[in-house]
């Protein structure tokens, strides 16, 4: 049993110690924003925030965030209070079947929390999350637009 | 503004729901129901569109959302002829059902092809604007005045004189019986979405975590299967222990399945664990001496075969003797590998039995198509199946196929409860249904002037149109998905053709966004700028002298936005070309310019260029935009890096460690313009982006190493200046 703060609340989630963090945020708090892609930290689908900094959470264990704050892209903002990069986000129309945004939103937070005025070589070499749809330049003009909300 | 369309016109009737006190429009075929005006009480699953008293409205969708955005464009196009708030509407993909047959004449369903609104726009235009008249005769009835009198406004029928009016959802009994008036005028000005760079209904949702995907799928009693395939195909799993994986925690049982073994468990976690508990051996199988260099080896050996079948394109005079006879004559062989989709959500489907009926939540771009595999596999009709389709992580053809609504259906049959199949990553690559290995030679013949007297490609190969449509059957015809795109096209050309001849493939091949093009306009283009060079012509040069007057508009608009021009050159201490390449796929003709400079042994796309004709006005640009800005990030994808090679009958990469795909790092400035002059053929959005950015990156590198590149992907070759 391990006590996970997800999105500011506690949680106790039964499983395994080295269960992926992902696998217990999706079946276990049941938050299904946060995307399983590869399960080798290659795809960023699984992004999430840890005290702030992204971690590809299908390849952390879950004994490992205990006593953490995990931020979730749930926790980032809702339709009624969107994050400054959600709002970039919906301003420029980036998702397209969406799947790997969840991930994308996350990373580009965690960097803007890090580098709040990334240039355009800091935005790719932080960017690795992949997207097969090619969502790429409106991601790199999304974060440019969220460095000017935030 | 007319969209070219294959529909003809359905008829239509008003009915009312059963069960809610709302307004249910739907599309059923005349003649199968009485000819008089009874009312018709339709069930609401098979309503096409549902106005709710609370004056949403939920569209059910003939055409699944992966991306495309065709959601929010259909429906922007029945809201803005009906008259009702796009941000009212709710959008599902339709059930399994004749009456979502919207192409070919009532016949044909399939999320492919850059279709949907080419071939149905113009439907929905006129399914709106009929049912808003409907309305309007309806409410005439129901307040007591003339329908001159009426008009609409968001929703409402509106009486001005008397400042009554009436909601939509208001309408359900006085729209009974109400007859289809045919020939509705559409809307010609004023438009609120049609041709607006409108935000996709789904946006929201998708930055918020709150989609809804397969993988996202709950259903009540629930458990959940991890599988392994047979690493080669056609093995199938041979005598192992399973108590290993029982003894896993919450692991349920272990069920063998065709060429393949799952763990069933409450959570997929554990499933998975199990699964990778267990030690199987797979029996042995002659597609274990499948490699896929040999595949094209031999297909190469039937490049002077006539085979199956031959295309001959409005052919004058017999293309050898043209060749032979041509002043100048070229012949070159081009090579792609197999290619995965990759799509980032892997697959998924869950099924839920209820006696002999099966529910399942599947992604798929056709439920229809799903059943010519359902039905031998699990033994259920179309009758017994009820399909809901989840919003779809990625699809680029991969969601075709009913492998894994077979799996999910069988396991939760011998599981005696609803069973939610995922595959991992690796399962993914491992059974994906490949872009085709192909390697075809393209021979062609000129004049002194440059012009092309003759031109002939032979394309031997296998691929999804056999897979797929043809069941495996060596009577099958040509397919037609290995030569699409390798036809001369914009070059006039008197005396052409195309072979094609087969070559088994021991892996499953599937469609590809853009399918024939995603390699064709790479062998067509290249060798077109070669037969330049060989007629001693630029590039550009070469293809005005060959192209018809709307080529070159499009050679022309790409020129002036590109600033296209030959040779090296340095910007800023680097060196630099350009290269060029149009394709028509899907009745779109797509030029783009690449501008490409050289590090590291590598190609470094920098900016690319794209006009795109698509011969009828753009529904929503913002959608268009981003559809041709994804496809060419897709095909740059593949023509730098992705390739799949099989020893052995096994697969040389099983994740995106091993499989290179681009990342944001790679992707160039792109920059869009669109022709919109209505042609004969309106073309699609989604895929004819894809084929172009090949050739027009290859063509660049070759400038910039003096050397011509035949085979695909670019990170095959040690690319160096010289």
């Amino acid at each position: 049993m391990f006590r996970l703060n997800i999105n500011g609340r506690e949680q106790r989630v039964d499983v395994d110690p080295d269960t992926p963090l992902l696998w217990a945020i999706r079946e276990e708090a049941g938050l299904n924003g946060t995307k399983f892609g590869c399960g080798i930290a290659q795809c960023g689908a699984c992004t999430v925030l840890i005290d702030g900094v992204a971690v590809r959470s299908c390849s952390f264990p879950t004994e490992a965030a205990e006593g953490a704050q995990i931020t979730t892209v749930e926790g980032l903002g809702t339709a009624d209070a969107l994050h400054a990069v959600q709002q970039a986000w919906l301003e420029i129309d980036v998702p397209q079947c969406g799947y790997c945004q969840s991930g994308q939103i996350m990373a580009a937070a965690a960097l803007l929390i890090e580098n709040p005025t990334p240039t355009d070589q800091d935005i790719s070499d932080a960017m690795t999350n992949i997207c097969r749809c090619g969502t790429y330049p409106r991601i790199k003009a999304a974060i440019r637009r969220a460095a000017e909300l935030v | 503004m007319s969209i070219g369309t294959k529909l003809k016109r359905r008829k239509f009737l008003i009915g009312a729901t059963t069960t809610v006190a709302g307004l249910s429009l739907y599309l059923t075929q005349l003649d199968s129901l009485a000819q008089d005006n009874d009312t018709l009480f339709v069930p609401e699953a098979s309503s096409f569109l549902t106005i709710n008293p609370d004056g949403t409205a939920t569209f059910r969708c003939a055409y699944c959302e992966m991306g495309q955005g065709v959601y929010t464009s259909l429906a922007s196009m029945i809201a803005e002829e009906l008259d009702l708030g796009l941000q009212a509407f709710d959008v599902i993909q339709a059930d399994i059902g004749d009456e979502y047959k919207l192409a070919f004449n009532g016949t044909w369903r399939m999320t492919a092809g850059s279709s949907a609104i080419r071939w149905t726009g113009q439907f929905h235009r006129q399914f709106g604007a009929t049912a808003r008249a409907m309305l309007i005769e309806a409410a005439a009835s129901q307040l007591g005045v003339p329908v001159a009198e009426l008009s609409t406004n968001d929703g409402k029928v509106v009486h001005t004189e008397s400042g009554r009016e009436v909601s939509y959802g208001q309408l359900a009994e006085a729209a009974r019986g109400i007859p289809v008036p045919e020939n509705v005028p559409l809307k010609t000005e004023n438009f609120k979405y049609i041709g607006k760079p409108i935000t996709r209904l789904d946006t929201i949702n998708k930055i918020t975590g709150q989609t809804v995907y397969g993988i996202d799928v709950v259903v009540p009693d629930m458990v959940h299967a991890a599988v392994i395939h047979s690493p080669v195909f056609g093995a199938e799993p041979g005598e192992f222990d399973k108590s290993l994986a029982m003894a896993q925690r919450g692991v349920i049982s272990v069920e063998i399945l065709p060429g393949a073994v799952a763990v069933i468990a409450d959570k997929w976690w554990q499933a998975k664990a199990g699964i990778d508990a267990l030690d199987i051996p797979w029996t042995d199988h002659p597609n274990s001496s499948f490699s896929s260099e040999a595949f094209l080896d031999r297909a190469s050996a039937k490049f002077d075969s006539v085979g199956v079948a031959t295309i001959d394109e409005d052919s004058v005079d017999d293309v050898n003797e043209v060749l032979s006879s041509s002043p100048k004559q070229l012949e070159r062989v081009f090579r792609v590998p197999f290619i995965s989709h990759a799509q980032i959500e892997p697959g998924i489907a869950v099924a839920r039995w209820n006696e002999e009926q099966l529910e399942l939540w599947v992604e798929n771009q056709g439920p229809d198509h799903f059943m010519k595999d359902l039905t031998p596999a699990v033994g259920v009709t179309a009758e017994q199946v009820k399909f809901h389709t989840p919003y779809v992580g990625g699809a680029f053809g991969r969601r075709l196929h009913a492998d894994l609504a077979i799996e999910a259906a069988l396991l939760a049959r011998a599981v005696g409860r609803p069973v939610k199949v995922i595959w991992s990553r690796e399962e993914d690559f491992k059974r994906d249904w490949f872009r085709p290995a192909q390697t075809s030679k393209l021979r062609a013949g000129l004049d002194e002037e440059g012009r092309i007297l003759a031109w002939h490609g032979s394309a031997p190969g296998d691929g999804p149109g056999r897979w797929y449509f043809g069941f495996r059957d060596p009577s099958a015809p040509l397919d037609r998905s290995a030569t699409e795109g390798l036809q001369a096209q914009g070059y006039q050309v008197p005396t052409k053709r195309v072979d094609y001849s087969h070559e088994e493939s021991a892996v499953q091949c599937g469609f590809w966004r853009s399918v024939g093009g995603s390699m064709n306009a790479y062998f067509r283009e290249c060798f077109a700028d070669e037969l330049a060079f060989e007629a001693g012509l630029d590039p550009v040069a070469f293809r005005r002298a060959n192209y018809d007057a709307r080529w070159n508009l499009v050679l022309d608009k790409l020129i002036e936005i590109s600033g296209y021009r030959e040779g090296k050159y340095e910007v800023a201490g680097s060196s630099k070309a350009m290269g060029l390449a149009i394709q028509r796929t899907f009745e779109s003709i797509v030029g783009q310019v690449a501008e490409v400079s050289l590090e590291n042994g590598a190609a470094r796309v920098e900016k690319v260029w794209c006009v795109f004709d698509i011969g009828s006005p753009v529904i929503n640009p913002n959608i268009a935009r981003q559809q041709v800005e994804g496809a060419i990030v897709l095909g740059l994808s593949a023509a730098l890096f992705e390739e799949l090679t099989f020893e052995n009958g096994v697969i040389s990469a099983e994740n995106f460690d091993l499989y290179q795909v681009a990342r944001l790092a790679d992707a160039p400035d792109i920059e869009i313009e669109f022709i919109e002059t209505p042609a004969e053929q309106a073309g699609g959005v989604g895929e004819p982006g894809v084929p172009p950015i090949a050739p027009a990156i290859v063509n660049a590198v070759a400038k910039l190493t003096g050397n011509r590149i035949y085979e695909l992907p670019l990170s095959r070759h040690d690319l160096v200046a010289n």
